[in-house]
């Protein structure tokens, strides 16, 4: 087991440099960086200015003492300023990434509540009109343009019918502005969750002991959910980093489509503008989430099912 | 297989309706026939349409599609908020997105299945640095570094191809590699080496066919995935910048008129949601036909 967690943490050590290099190189390599970092009103920069930005940014030095001053910034949490507001990046950030934890949150608990269940159901209905349904849906999950579906929506709920509101996050509570994003962030993860679900479920029920239990006599449901669900609930475990890639790739665009006041609007905000900063620090943060919660998925998985181990 | 085991064999209606469905699925015809439809609309765009994608009218804004309220044959899907004939937009619109998927789909099939079958044939520290490189790039959420890159080389058609071609390439190298390490063992590999064949030719003669099926199913179950990619990106701004139309953009563009004119929107991510949908049937009907042991992706 020491040795499956040390091999997974040196691959997501190693996955974070990567990212770091890669972003980096992103952001200076390409074109001298001042370039990107005058903002849109910024023509006409003095010689001193100029000089004194590269002097800010060390870029008299090799690249690897770039790189390196650069990486002693970043773990001090110096993302550089916004270009537009000239405020710090971090501060700002920090206030946006509530808004977009709350609605992932929603969103994952209404995957989980519809993804996993009907994934049982379509699985021990197999073939019925049911399980086709439910594989639909998925299917649905997987081809309609996450951005797409909301806008459908709030042509229906907004436009037509005035139920709900289209853009915000309102004050408070505000259970209604929820409603739209929530559900069409959910789409993607539920059709994962029930996918991976369903086609668990119909290979533990497909086992000699779900026959033997059979055999025996034990209720039906008592299969269902005590000996075959318990073992399969393990394997939508392996869909969580598709899910997770589904959450951080749709919260982008649910919030661009409904305004959500989060770091997916202000991602997309500052690549309109090419305000490179805030584009840094959002991408590395996203990336080493994202790294971080693979790697504990690892760890989970590992522990519960100690085949993982040795593959 | 396994409701039977259980004693729960649907019968009636819903059954019937649901067997119904299953040969749909089975024999994927409508998905074959919308994709043709899709494709030809896309290549004999300039015969089809009667006005110019770019050309607006802004006497004629937001006019309704056919069939609705004012609207007229002359603009079946309506026109946009600058007067423009939404059909001859989505019909350059699918030919943009599908030419950008598809290069980029040949190109990562490419350099995804030679690093596969280098990995898999050679083994030892090709092998290992291929798969490392394979596993950091899985752990990465793709959007965000597209964002970044779009952002400081600059949206264009070439970048958005660069993008995908990232995008799509790793997903060759497991399934390539994993077919390689058995085959390599094969019989008529170890007779091919002996009777003097070059390493070129093992892999390009003997090796590559046998990968073949792997890769033409991991390649349509992928097209959707890049059709999809690209619309997000171009309806993030990140994509092909306009004028050009992108099925994307026109989606992104239609967001401000979506009380006044919400035809602008609907028509073309009707046409993604199709192209996508009967790329991913194809996919899997291919799959379960070629290759089910690629189930899980």
């Amino acid at each position: 087991m020491t040795t499956f967690i040390v091999r997974r943490l040196v691959t997501s050590v190693i996955a974070i440099a990567a990212a770091g290099m890669l972003v980096f190189g992103l952001s200076r390599g390409l074109a001298d960086p001042r370039y990107t970092l005058i903002g849109e009103a910024g023509y006409g920069m003095s010689e001193e200015t100029w000089e004194r930005l590269g002097r800010e940014l060390h870029l008299d030095k090799p690249v690897p003492v770039q790189f390196f001053y650069w990486v002693i910034a970043i773990s001090q949490g110096d993302f550089g300023k916004d270009l537009h507001d000239d405020k710090a990046v971090l501060p700002k950030l920090a206030e946006k990434i509530v808004p977009t934890a709350k609605l992932g949150l929603v969103s994952w608990i209404i995957a989980t509540l519809i993804g996993i269940p009907l994934g049982v159901i379509s699985a021990i209905n197999r073939g019925s009109f049911l399980d086709y349904i439910a594989r639909a849906f998925a299917l649905f999950g997987q081809a309609v343009p996450t951005f797409w579906a909301g806008i459908l929506m709030i042509i229906l709920f907004t436009v037509y019918l005035d139920w709900l509101p289209a853009a915000g996050m309102g004050e408070g509570i505000a259970v209604r502005n929820y409603i739209m994003p929530s559900v069409v962030l959910a789409w993607l993860p539920a059709a994962g969750y029930l996918r991976f679900t369903r086609s668990a479920m119909l290979e533990v029920l497909d086992s000699e002991y779900v026959k033997l239990a059979k055999a025996k006599g034990v209720p039906y449901w008592s299969i269902v959910w005590k000996h075959a669900f318990r073992n399969a609930s393990l394997i939508p475990l392996t869909a969580t980093a598709l899910v997770l890639a589904g959450f951080i790739t749709g919260s982008v665009l649910v919030e661009a489509v409904f305004a959500w006041p989060g770091i997916g609007f202000y991602a997309v905000q500052a690549v309109q503008t090419n305000n490179i900063n805030v584009l840094v620090a959002i991408v590395l943060i996203f990336t080493v989430l994202f790294i971080v919660a693979n790697f504990i998925v690892d760890i989970m998985y590992g522990l519960l099912d100690p085949r993982i181990r040795y593959s | 297989m396994t409701a039977e085991a259980l004693g729960t064999r649907p019968s009636g209606i819903w059954a019937s309706l649901g067997r119904a469905y299953g040969i749909l699925i089975r024999w994927p015809i409508i998905p074959i026939v919308i994709l043709i439809i899709l494709v030809l609309m896309a290549v004999f765009a300039p015969v089809i349409t009667i006005h110019e994608p770019l050309d607006g009218n802004l006497r004629e804004r937001n006019v309704p599609p056919w069939g609705f309220e004012t609207g007229s044959s002359n603009h079946i899907f309506g026109t946009d908020h600058v007067g423009r004939d939404i059909f001859s937009r989505v019909a350059y619109g699918s030919r943009v997105s599908l030419m950008v998927a598809a290069v980029a789909l040949v190109t990562g099939t490419i350099i995804g299945t030679v690093l596969g079958l280098i990995a898999g044939y050679f083994g030892g520290i090709a092998d290992e640095i291929i798969m490392r490189i394979v596993d950091i790039w899985f752990a990465f959420p793709f959007l965000m570094i597209a964002l970044l890159i779009a952002a400081v080389i600059g949206q264009g058609i070439s970048t958005i191809m660069g993008l995908l071609v990232l995008l799509v390439w790793s997903s060759y190298v497991r399934y390539v590699r994993a077919e390689v390490l058995t085959l390599r063992e094969r019989d008529y590999v170890a007779l091919a080496r002996v009777a003097g064949a070059s390493t070129m030719r093992i892999l390009m003669r003997h090796l590559l066919p046998g990968v073949t099926n792997t890769v033409v199913v991991v390649a349509t179950l992928r097209a959707g995935q890049l059709v999809l990619a690209e619309a997000s990106l171009s309806f993030l701004g990140a994509g092909i910048p306009p004028p050009t139309p992108t099925l994307g953009s026109m989606i992104a563009d239609g967001r401000d008129y979506l009380r006044d004119a919400w035809w602008i929107s609907v028509y073309p991510g009707i046409t993604i949601f199709l192209m996508v949908m009967s790329l991913n049937f194809l996919g899997d009907w291919l799959r379960d036909r070629i290759d089910p042991r690629l189930r899980q992706l």
